[in-house]
């Protein structure tokens, strides 16, 4: 039993309203106040086991479930409103759907499967109904990002669990004018957790008229994260790339970057192109993953280089106090 | 019950072909045609009784009610002798489904996880649930243009339903996948192979797996070792039977057949189950 909701798979006080997408969870049907919910647990007797995981985006109450078997890479996506965060992270999943390998690594599971079905359906064909892009991820109450998990095997079979952070573009925007602003808990919470970045550039926003504002708010959130990613790989997502954006405000955000960040790459990245016949679409998406995973392996398990002896017996294998 | 005795788990989702083949299954066991055999005949095959009662009249089992688990003890003996004792279930398959919709598993079905020793996965390709995407099947989106079928109800993809699947069975299990499985083994029935349309009819079941399903597939590869993984074609009566058309010509212990791993056909419909025996005697 879920806490406040009635829906065994929905955690409202942790990652909002799953089922109805109410912005305040306490307005959705099936919410249930504490003395709702003692009457139901006294009816409920049945000897069924609860799954552990609900299979939506984790949250603080089941994170424990797969941090459980080994540190996770948290990948936190960063970026404004509508710089195309969900619709990124849907492109993955439906790209893994059709090609499951990384070149390093590849699928072996994932504990938030319902999440992924969730954001990816949108880009669908569902009978009639045509795709679409997800709807605004709506910011909530919510102390901590929804977090989409993978469980990824890379060449020497070691398993890793990695963890999406699917947040609103709101709360990075609070966090880039004020640090402490109490609504960007949740950004606070990537800015510490996250073994690397994906960091958004909307390039629809900086070929529109508001070209200016995204530009100042680009900045704003660059130098926040900036100052606090230190060594922490950024893959920089320019984002709907088919929109031709100004040479000379790329070639301008390209330096900023360059002065603000210490280790990152940038990446071309389109989901749905205008050119229905372009063949690279969701290249971006599995190469920019590809690069900050491994920068992020290469980071958190540095290759201890040992000389080797070769010597038949194994008594001289020993290495003393050199090694 | 031998000291040898393994219990298999049986699972598949609703109309996925489990009745029709432990109803054929049955049939060739008694034949004494396959490789392998029963030492005795069952005590009871109450549960086949109607099934084998249908199949005899060339037509097809009906559905096994939602809420019926029951089963038969097969005293089985390999061709080098070795008794086996097999515990064959019939079930409604909805029960499968319920377990990734409603994320709980009833008391009796952690018991017969956790007891069995080699899984059974029944697989029909031509009923899953398939979506294409922006990606496959393009279409001009306007950027404006954000999704408002959003709170409909959708069915997850087949890809999704099996991941999660076999991860409960895991999980229920203690199985964990830090390295590739050995135990429980695991053996995929791709079934009804015989409404499947096929480029090339040496089609491997494997490969026609990962063509269809590759995130499950990759899935399948990064939790279990090689020799303890292994995906056949079934088709239990050999071709479609229709309720309303009885084949009175039809003969159940003559239909039907196994696509082997390596695209190569048998009749011989206990092969499964000696490959899922030998893997986990």
């Amino acid at each position: 039993m879920a806490d406040g909701c009635k829906q065994p798979n929905c955690w409202p006080l942790d990652t909002g309203c799953n089922i109805e997408g109410e912005a305040d969870y306490q307005q959705c049907k099936y919410w249930q106040t504490d003395a709702q919910q003692e009457d139901k647990s006294a009816i409920d007797q049945t000897a069924d086991h609860i799954l552990p995981w609900h299979g939506n985006a984790l949250g603080t109450t089941d994170l424990l479930f797969v941090t459980g078997r080994g540190h996770p890479f948290v990948v936190g996506v960063v970026g404004a409103q509508s710089a195309g965060k969900t619709t990124f992270l849907s492109s993955l999943y439906l790209l893994l759907n059709k090609t499951p390998r990384l070149p390093s690594r590849s699928y072996s599971g994932s504990y938030t499967l319902g999440g992924w079905e969730n954001i990816a359906h949108y880009l669908r064909w569902d009978g009639d109904g045509l795709p679409g892009f997800p709807p605004h991820t709506s910011s909530g109450q919510n102390r901590m990002p929804g977090l989409l998990h993978m469980a990824l095997r890379n060449h020497n079979s070691q398993l890793h669990d990695v963890l999406f952070t699917d947040a609103p573009g709101e709360w990075f925007s609070r966090w880039a004018i004020d640090k402490q602003d109490p609504s960007a808990e949740g950004a606070r919470w990537i800015e510490r957790f996250a073994s690397g970045f994906l960091f958004f550039v909307d390039s629809e926003a900086f070929a529109s008229v508001n070209r200016g504002i995204a530009r100042n708010d680009l900045q704003n959130l660059l130098h926040r994260l900036g100052s606090t990613v230190s060594n922490r790989p950024v893959a920089v997502i320019w984002a709907k790339s088919d929109v031709v954006i100004a040479q000379a405000i790329r070639k301008k955000l390209q330096n900023e970057f360059q002065n603000t960040l210490k280790n990152y790459k940038e990446f071309d990245v389109f989901a749905a192109p205008n050119d229905v016949n372009a063949e690279n679409r969701g290249k971006g998406v599995l190469d920019s993953v590809e690069w900050l995973l491994s920068s992020v392996a290469e980071q958190r398990y540095p290759t201890i280089k040992i000389p080797r002896l070769v010597d038949s017996d194994p008594f001289f294998a020993y290495r003393g106090r050199e090694a | 019950m031998t000291n040898s005795a393994k219990t298999l788990l049986v699972v598949g989702r609703q109309a996925t072909g489990k009745t029709h083949y432990g109803v054929q299954l049955l049939g060739r066991l008694r034949q004494h045609t396959g490789k392998l055999t029963v030492r005795a005949n069952p005590e009871s095959i109450a549960i086949f009784e109607e099934g084998l009662r249908v199949l005899a009249q060339g037509m097809p089992a009906s559905h096994t009610p939602t809420s019926v688990y029951e089963s038969v003890l097969f005293p089985l003996q390999s061709q080098n002798g070795q008794p086996i004792d097999l515990v064959w279930p019939d079930y409604g398959g909805e029960q499968v489904s319920n377990m990734v919709d409603q994320r709980r598993l009833p008391a009796i079905w952690q018991q017969r996880i956790s007891e069995s020793s080699g899984w059974l996965l029944f697989i029909r390709l031509e009923h899953n649930v398939e979506y294409q995407d922006a990606q496959s099947r393009p279409v001009v989106l306007d950027s404006d243009h954000t999704d408002t079928r959003h709170l409909k109800k959708f069915q997850w993809s087949a890809t999704a339903f099996y991941c999660e699947l076999l991860q409960i069975l895991l999980y229920t299990k203690g199985a964990g996948t830090i390295n590739r499985l050995q135990s429980p083994s695991l053996v995929i029935l791709l079934s009804c192979w015989d409404e499947i349309k096929l480029a090339n009819e040496n089609t491997m079941p494997f490969d026609l797996l990962s063509q269809r399903m590759p995130l499950f597939t990759e899935f399948l590869k990064n939790s279990w070792v090689p020799d303890n993984l292994a995906v056949f074609g079934l088709s239990s009566t050999g071709k479609a039977l229709n309720k309303n058309q009885p084949d009175y010509d039809y003969i159940p212990e003559d239909e039907g057949y196994i696509v082997l791993p390596d695209g190569s056909k048998s009749t011989d419909l206990t092969l499964p189950i000696c490959e899922l025996i030998e893997q986990i005697v």
